[in-house]
């Protein structure tokens, strides 16, 4: 129960930042997301079960599901080359992260049109 | 034969990672990356036209990865659908490697590692039998593709590649949350596992449909079309007709493999299928009217053609899906052809609209018969592939008494070749007033006019036209590729060797 109020939490939040304007809240969005998958991820393989597979003492009893663990680990590098690559195009872009009507991009396309 | 070619099958993946890593190590080396963008794909034609010839006795050959047991072990599976699919990609790439090194997009920096990961992401998600690694081959194809579109072009385009970052992000976070769902459904994401289920359990239907949901965005059917004719037109030519043959159709591909193992061709989605692919049709072709520009007019078609391949989906059985099949590999083909004949006359004139260029049937005939070819063949004008593929389709969508589709399929013919003409009567025919551009300066209205008689270097123009003429000999002597495309349909419909492989029963 915990684990679904929380994981809609998340992806209300990284919604709510991706529909955003600025490249570097929408980063953030992203960064939101990935969290949002990785706990519904671990949730697939049940969350009553909670001991180390593998290893653990007490037999097959309790053992947690190893295959979403192995899913979330390749999830959680495949985010962060996305969220550094994000970041890096939200610092290269112009400041786009203003309350301006239309962005710089936007703006100097304008320009140009009325100009013609 | 089958055990070695079986256990070869991971090098198709493997080999250009080996080489964009040794490039990544030396990317000042630039013949030696010249030498492996060739060489990778070379390879890989070679390989799936031996297991083509080898898939006419064993159907399907499986290669479990690190020799764990069936059902444990992740399975590379082959069978015609895949090695025509390999094939054809592998076709794609090596004349786009020649383009790009003649366009000198392999001069900049990292683009030969980043090409070949493309590459290597294309032929694991064409191989792979697990859903999960299906997604991680995804991503492996998007991430280099985020560097390859913001590739030559300043700070002001890089808003085109921010639209197409957070979609195919956003569309990969939808599929990864579909498998977690067929994985929480199930238990397994071994999709030969999962043969059937989807038919049998709505539960499971649900969660497939969200993974079909991830794949029809990344597919750009309508109503999710729009990233694609924006982001395409904007990137380099060499890449927007890499993607053009890479991205959608490698979804399209696990479209249809999901649609026929997962729900074993269900028919009770079928008509929903034929509305949204005829849409998706209708949409593209009318889109591609309303637009000035070479690639953007291109885009709206691929959007178009796509409606028709994945309507041999919506036409399920044998028929169908044969005729979508050869469609697929049609439009990889022409669909490229015309994004790199677009690309030599951006890359000689410096532009594409349709207003600055004019007159080159005279100056550039090579060009011209080039482009007249690849038009006709897509517009499906015989004696050029397109016909045949769409004529294979009408007959499917009438044996099948879907009539939807037979009027969708005439009509949008007619919208393409009306776009088609205009791009013609354009570009190519003379005309008096086209070729200026009036251009405002400081000392009043200029004529800024594009000196239309220069000639398109034979290197920038010699893809897109063996890839034309590669559609003109289908179109003479089809019997082969509708062979190879009944026998890939046969593996669709019938599952019974894909299961058997995969889980070594």
């Amino acid at each position: 129960m915990i684990i679904a109020v929380i994981v809609g939490c998340l992806f209300a939040g990284a919604i709510y930042l991706i529909l955003q304007r600025g490249m570097i809240r929408i980063a953030f969005g992203f960064v939101l997301l990935t969290n949002a998958i990785n706990l519904f991820l671990l949730s697939t393989g049940g969350t009553t079960n909670r001991e180390q597979p593998f290893v653990s003492k007490s037999g097959i009893e309790g053992l947690a599901d190893p295959l979403p663990q192995s899913f979330v680990l390749t999830a959680i590098v495949i985010s962060f080359a996305i969220t550094v690559f994000l970041l890096t195009l939200s610092s290269i872009s112009p400041n786009d992260d203003t309350n301006h009507e239309h962005s710089v991009i936007e703006a100097a396309a304008i320009k140009k049109e009325e100009e013609k | 034969m089958t055990e070695n070619l079986s256990s070869l099958l991971p090098l198709l993946v493997a080999i250009p990672l080996l080489f964009a890593s040794i490039l990544v190590v030396y990317p000042k080396a630039k013949v030696l990356g010249r030498i492996l963008i060739v060489i990778s794909p070379a390879f890989s034609i070679i390989y799936s036209v031996l297991l083509l010839i080898e898939h006419a006795n064993t159907p399907v050959i499986a290669e479990l990865i690190g020799g764990w047991p069936a059902g444990f072990a992740i399975a590379f599976v082959s069978d015609t659908f895949t090695a025509l699919m390999l094939l054809t990609t592998s076709i794609l790439i090596f004349t786009c490697a020649f383009f790009s090194i003649a366009s000198k997009d392999s001069d900049e920096r990292y683009f030969e590692p980043l090409f070949l990961v493309l590459s290597s992401g294309v032929a694991g998600v064409l191989l792979t039998a697990d859903l999960f690694n299906l997604f991680v081959f995804i991503e492996l194809m998007f991430l280099p593709s985020c560097g390859l579109i913001v590739m030559r072009k300043g700070l002001n385009k890089l808003a085109s590649s921010r639209l197409y970052v957070t979609i195919n992000l956003l569309t990969s976070s939808i599929l990864v949350i579909g498998i977690g769902l067929i994985y929480g459904a199930t238990g397994t994401v071994n999709l030969a596992e999962l043969a059937g289920t989807a038919k049998d359990s709505d539960l499971v239907a649900g969660a497939f449909g969200v993974v079909l949901i991830a794949l029809s965005i990344k597919a750009a059917i309508f109503p999710t079309h729009g990233w694609l004719t924006r982001t395409y037109p904007s990137a380099s030519p060499v890449v927007s007709a890499l993607f053009s043959g890479l991205h959608t159709k490698v979804a399209i591909f696990a479209m249809f493999r999901i649609y026929s193992v997962a729900f074993l061709g269900d028919t009770k989605y079928l008509f929903f299928f034929t509305v949204l692919f005829v849409l998706t049709m209708l949409i593209g072709a009318l889109g591609a009217l309303g637009e000035t520009n070479l690639r953007s007019i291109f885009a709206f078609h691929m959007v178009s053609q796509i409606g028709y391949i994945l309507l041999g989906m919506a036409l399920f059985g044998y028929v169908g899906l044969a005729a979508g099949i050869f469609y697929l590999i049609h439009h990889l083909i022409i669909k490229a052809s015309l994004f790199l004949t677009a690309g030599a006359i951006e890359e000689t004139f410096g532009t594409g609209k349709l207003s600055k260029l004019h007159g080159l049937a005279r100056s550039n005939k090579v060009v011209a018969i080039s482009f007249f070819m690849a038009a006709m063949s897509i517009s499906g004008i015989p004696p050029f592939s397109g016909f045949i593929a769409k004529f294979n389709l009408l007959s499917a969508s009438i044996v099948e008494d879907n009539y939807l589709a037979t009027t969708a399929i005439i009509v949008v013919s007619i919208i393409t070749l009306m776009s088609m003409l205009k791009i013609w009567s354009s570009v190519f025919w003379d005309s008096e007033f086209a070729g200026n551009d009036i251009e405002r300066t400081s000392q009043g209205l200029t004529l800024k006019e594009i000196d239309t008689s220069t000639k398109v270097r034979t290197t920038l123009i010699a893809p897109g036209l063996s890839l034309a003429l590669l559609s003109l000999v289908i179109g003479l002597s089809p019997n082969l590729l509708i062979n190879l495309s009944q026998r890939a349909a046969t593996s669709l419909v019938d599952i019974e060797p894909y299961i058997k492989a995969v889980l070594e029963l």
